[in-house]
């Protein structure tokens, strides 16, 4: 019963805010809804995402302050990089994707949000990607050498261990 | 008093204690020993070997507070700390260039725990999954498991029972005050405290006593799957815990005057190892950390999920953002867990603690997050499903994997003693960073 005092924007006008300040940014191809259960999700070009990231964050009507989470996921044709925004002052979570081909490069957005300087180098080395702009793009969770895990194409089961 | 005043000393057979009491002597008498004199040439006080080694000078005024300083200037150092370190739950490696005592750069090595505990999701069931997060944060595995519970629920739109979701609260904050204070004894030590620790392990056992009662086990649970929870409040777990209900607020007030307290304590953590709010939010600071640091945000009031809408609860928020504040901040948080245990048991609904759900569940395709307060900030689990009865991806979020980076970033200009407190502040538990 303890009441939250962060009023949740609505979710329509969260979408219709978001648009105009990405149409001001003059970036053409992105879209915006509501995925099922994730909630907005914006998806964009690869390229636009440190500039749509950027504005994201020094808006004064929308300040997205806080990157909770960047991670990737193979879905068997390329690779989806997922950052999930929140505004505190209106206590709601914006998700922005983009994709990426596999063996492709990553650029870093650790100068927009320092949050993601240590799981952009976890993604890079799972996903068999090249960082660029970090300070530090080296492996951080694996040693040289060893393939990238959560590619679909890493199997880390022989074929007779599979039970189906 | 020179050279000539120690070799007597040996030549005549005299022992050590001997020397050192003729050296009293000389200063009850009040012989005036001048700086020049104590720092002139080698004085060899009879028990090192007689010369120095040929070809090493050996340097005048070196007890001496130079007063320039560049005459003591040294060398940049790399140290080493870790893998192994009290400080860290589990293995963490920080490579620290030092000047003296002052840290001038640090990097943190972590993977030591790494078991790929994502990728061994995507070939698990989803009700399998509540043994891989339970190995992921291993101090407080409810929270991570009812992370993984919400995402499959709503994926698969199952409705929970009211006494599932009661239960999966209670056990959540009774973690919660167990993994507290297995954090709070450690960062005692740290700073120089060693009886805290004793009293915070006694407490501890109290809950993992309740833990062990209701799930079978005192870290890996299994506990809360999609739908359910495996197990009822048994009448033991509910005497244990209303015991230490009684004696709760008299068992935080003595933790409070034995270490939070104490002078030394608070000097050695007042205003160091300070996270501003700004830096807070850059970081993706969550829970404790960012309450803190001055922001009111807490995932239970904030963003109610299971049946914390329920309960009456403050969250505890404070503003300077040292290690201090972050060590109350925590004692604060055991005391409202403490409140909500008891509406807990006071206010425990009837019926099943279990949803009717398929032993092979399949989930329709899509995407969902859930997201909880644990421990330790923020755990969100993130599940990518293709319709069929293992997850196309799970991601686990790990709120200490976040805490690292800041920690990275408050080494610089600390001091190397202080660095280690620091670090233990933030409470990385590697099992969790490293998956």
């Amino acid at each position: 019963m303890g009441a939250s005092p962060y009023v949740q924007m609505d979710k329509q006008v969260l979408i219709d805010q978001v648009s105009i300040l990405l149409d001001g940014l003059g970036i053409g191809a992105y879209q915006i809804a509501e995925e099922g259960k994730l909630g907005i999700v914006v998806r964009a070009d690869a390229e636009d995402v440190a500039r749509i990231l950027k504005a994201l964050r020094s808006s004064t009507e929308l300040p997205f302050e806080q990157l909770i989470d960047l991670f990737g996921a193979d879905v068997r044709e390329r690779i989806e990089i997922t950052y999930r925004l929140r505004s505190l002052m209106h206590n709601i979570d914006l998700v922005v994707k983009c994709d990426l081909p596999y063996e492709d490069s990553y650029s870093s957005v650790g100068h927009i949000y320092a949050a993601a300087w240590l799981p952009e180098r976890e993604l890079c080395e799972m996903f068999g990607l090249s960082l660029l702009n970090h300070p530090n793009p080296k492996r951080l969770l694996t040693t040289e050498g060893l393939p990238p895990f959560l590619r679909k194409s890493t199997a880390i089961r022989t074929k007779e261990e599979i039970w189906d | 008093m020179g050279l000539n005043s120690s070799q007597d000393a040996t030549s005549t057979g005299s022992t050590i204690s001997d020397y050192i009491s003729r050296d009293h002597e000389i200063i009850d008498d009040h012989e005036v020993v001048s700086q020049e004199d104590l720092t002139e040439g080698y004085i060899n006080p009879g028990w090192l070997s007689p010369e120095p080694p040929s070809g090493i000078t050996v340097p005048r005024n070196v007890n001496r507070i130079a007063d320039d300083p560049l005459q003591l200037c040294t060398d940049h150092y790399l140290l080493n700390v870790g893998p192994q370190h009290p400080s860290t739950h589990g293995a963490l490696r920080v490579v620290m260039e030092l000047d003296g005592e002052r840290i001038m750069s640090g990097e943190a090595h972590v993977g030591q725990l790494h078991r790929g505990i994502e990728k061994l999701a995507e070939h698990r069931r989803y009700h399998q999954l509540a043994t891989l997060v339970d190995r992921a944060d291993y101090v407080s595995g409810i929270t991570a498991e009812t992370a993984t519970a919400l995402a499959v629920e709503q994926l698969a739109e199952i409705e929970v029972p009211a006494r599932a979701q009661w239960l999966r609260c209670l056990m959540s904050e009774v973690n919660r005050v167990a993994s507290h204070y297995m954090w709070m004894g450690p960062t005692g030590l740290d700073s120089g405290a060693m009886g805290i620790f004793l009293y915070m392990q006694h407490d501890r056992e109290i809950f993992l006593d309740v833990l062990e009662e209701m799930t079978g086990q005192r870290l890996m649970f299994n506990y809360v799957r999609p739908g359910k929870v495996t197990g009822d409040l048994t009448p033991r777990a509910e005497q244990l815990l209303r015991d230490y209900l009684k004696i709760g607020t008299q068992r935080l007030q003595e933790h409070w005057d034995s270490l939070f307290a104490s002078e030394l304590f608070q000097v050695r953590t007042q205003g160091i190892g300070v996270l501003t709010r700004e830096q807070a939010l850059d970081y993706g600071a969550t829970g404790f950390v960012l309450r803190a640091s001055g922001v009111d945000w807490d995932l239970r009031r904030d963003r109610p999920y299971d049946a914390y809408n329920q309960f009456e609860f403050d969250v505890m928020t404070r503003t300077n953002g040292d290690i201090f504040d972050r060590m109350v901040c925590r004692l604060d948080e055991v005391r409202q867990s403490l409140r909500i245990i008891e509406q807990c048991l006071d206010g425990m609904p009837e019926g099943p603690v279990a949803a009717r759900v398929p032993k092979v569940l399949r989930v329709p395709e899509g995407e969902a997050c859930g997201i909880v307060e644990s421990a330790r900030g923020e755990v969100g689990i993130h599940i990518y499903s293709d319709g069929s009865d293992r997850p196309l991806r799970m991601r686990y979020r790990p709120p200490t994997l976040y805490s690292l980076a800041m920690a990275e970033s408050l080494l610089p200009g600390m001091m190397l003693a202080d660095a280690i407190v620091g670090m233990g502040s933030f409470d990385f538990c590697f099992g969790e960073v490293d998956r």
